[in-house]
């Protein structure tokens, strides 16, 4: 063998090596760094949407949806929805009749959008309530789904993203549905200890004709003593449904439960609200009492181990 | 000679064809590898001072949404020429934060499955709730995972004693077999007790609702929970490619 024909075989041979050497590597890539690993982040804004409106009229709202995640394609739809709780959650709709019952109310356009990273898409839908609409409440949330498909080729569970925002509808001629609330529960603790603090359960029920919030505090009254406020958070409560009502603080909704850390006596709350802040108040009045039987079981016991220590004295 | 030359030009150009294959192959990888882009909120906050707009015709729009704005309200009880009055956003909360979910893969990559041998794999769910009063996440699968050509299933699993889609049950045993999951986290149903707490998914070819598995009735920024999914088969499960669809719907309370 010449040298020239071992310099080729060699040449050759240094070709194949790196042919190889770089199968393998990207092949430990592939395994490495799974390219199907997707994170998907959306956000919409508004939350919700509050319509009052005449049969017959059209309304246009816009709802802006932002990828956070990594690029994706997302189609939109309207569903209508029903209170699933008494914490205002919602039950989707999604039986065919239901969503096609009412397709000739919204304007939308259906087509899928891609979205990029930090991409957004602004969705205009027209709502328009046909002439005939029956005066009442119609309840619907706006869904922004994420398109993907299963064919991966391996085990899996792929999983599709959707956000929603809510739109509450009251369809009405005259602008004045008859709203009507009834307080299903106001109650805290009869008797209490002066350490474990006083919290209020809050329940509102809507006998009425369209959702409304109640406007309102609960104000509590210590016999002979100062006077506390906790405001009721404005929280829609819809037709035929009992929402707990939570205190607001702020922008924060919190637990309706009076501050301080030691009470004693007798104390007169009451819950009084309005109805979107019209209208006469609705109200009722509880009492608790508030004593300190830690400290009194702690003296009776102190006072049991007094006298058996004199006894054995003695 | 001339065929050496020949001969040397070719394996020139095969080299560098290969080369230029490979970068690029190389390159895509690398361009291509997941973008983790964390879920962020930049927008500034507002304060709108005089909420009520009265303009009837305009709409609630533009990049920064006019949140906590009423249109169309001329008095209670009125309406505007155009027949309408609408209030967009929740009323007590005044920042512009959207409502925002995100997940961290939208594929649960279940691997080699052995059997008696349960695999599991993890994945976060974030909401962002700043804009809205609370919210709900909500799961459910389109059917128990399956081969799709043959039909054939791993079903979802009983745990060790019960468990369904609404309530979870231990599930330890390497005997019992299966998919369901597990959560931990921020705002999680409360029967997730511990890790060995599973749930079956809510599967709608049987027409089961989809069942909530984060919710909170309280503003949150950034509430985080992690679900794991399990799966076990018996050395009697038939071999395939099994696959299923996890549908998440998160949503604001009204």
């Amino acid at each position: 063998m010449t040298n020239h024909k071992f310099n080729k075989i060699l040449k050759f041979g240094i070709y194949v090596f790196i042919v190889v050497c770089l199968e393998i590597g990207i092949c430990c890539l592939k395994f490495a760094k799974p390219t199907f690993a997707q994170e998907v982040s959306l956000s919409i804004s508004p939350p919700i949407t509050e319509i009052t409106i005449q049969p017959g009229k059209s309304f246009s709202q816009t709802f802006t949806v932002k990828n956070d995640g990594e690029p994706v394609v997302i189609v939109p739809a309207v569903l209508p929805f029903v209170p699933l709780d008494k914490e205002g959650h919602v039950e989707l709709v999604e039986d065919q009749n239901s969503v096609t019952a009412f397709a000739g109310w919204f304007t939308f356009d259906p087509a899928p959008v891609s979205l990029g990273t930090t991409g957004s898409h602004d969705y205009y839908l027209k709502v328009s309530p046909p002439a005939g609409a029956e005066e009442k409440d119609y309840y619907f949330t706006f869904i922004a789904e994420v398109q993907n498909d299963n064919n991966l080729g391996f085990t899996n569970s792929q999983s599709q993203v959707r956000v929603g925002a809510n739109i509450l509808v009251n369809v009405s001629k005259d602008g004045n549905p008859q709203k009507k609330a009834s307080i299903i529960k106001f109650a805290a603790p009869q008797l209490i200890d002066s350490f474990t603090g006083l919290t209020y359960e809050v329940l509102i029920g809507n006998s009425g004709y369209s959702f409304f919030k109640p406007i309102g505090k609960i104000t509590v009254d210590q016999i002979f003593g100062s006077t506390s406020v906790l405001n009721l958070a404005p929280l829609n409560i819809l037709v035929g449904g009992e929402r707990e009502i939570s205190c607001i603080q702020g922008e924060n909704l919190i637990p309706c439960k009076l501050p301080g850390k030691f009470l004693i006596g007798i104390y007169r709350s009451n819950l009084s609200f309005t109805i979107d802040g019209n209208g006469e108040s609705v109200e009722k009045q509880i009492y608790t009492i508030a004593f300190p039987f830690t400290i009194l079981f702690g003296l009776i016991i102190v006072f049991i181990f007094y006298r058996a220590v004199r006894k054995s004295k003695s | 000679m001339h065929s050496n030359l020949k001969f040397k030009i070719a394996t020139s150009l095969f080299a560098y064809l290969l080369t230029a294959l490979y970068a690029a192959k190389l390159g895509l990888f690398a361009f291509s590898s997941p973008v983790l882009a964390q879920a962020e909120i930049t927008s500034p906050n507002y304060i709108i001072q005089m909420p009520n707009l009265n303009s009837g015709a305009g709409l609630p729009k533009s990049t920064n949404y006019n949140v906590s704005t009423t249109i169309g309200q001329n008095a209670a009880g009125l309406f505007s020429s155009n027949g309408y009055r609408v209030k967009a956003g929740f009323q007590y909360i005044y920042s512009i934060i959207p409502f925002s979910f995100t997940i961290s893969s939208v594929s649960i990559n279940l691997g080699h499955l052995v059997a008696q041998t349960p695999s599991t794999t993890t994945e976060t769910l974030t909401v962002g709730s700043g804009g809205a009063g609370g919210y709900q996440v909500k799961a459910s699968e389109n059917h128990p995972l399956k081969v799709i050509s043959s039909g054939s299933t791993i079903p979802d699993t009983n745990c060790d004693t019960s468990c369904s889609e609404s309530a979870a049950g231990v599930w330890s045993s390497n005997s019992k077999y299966g998919f369901g999951f597990n959560m931990s986290g921020n705002d999680i149903p409360g029967d997730f007790i511990n890790t060995t707490y599973y749930r079956q998914f809510a599967d709608r070819s049987i027409s089961e609702s989809p069942q909530i598995v984060m919710s909170s009735i309280y503003v949150g920024t950034s509430r985080q929970s992690t679900i794991t999914y399990k799966v076990n088969i018996s050395g009697t499960q038939r071999p395939g490619i099994f696959t299923n669809t996890i549908m998440y719907t998160a949503i604001p309370s009204y």
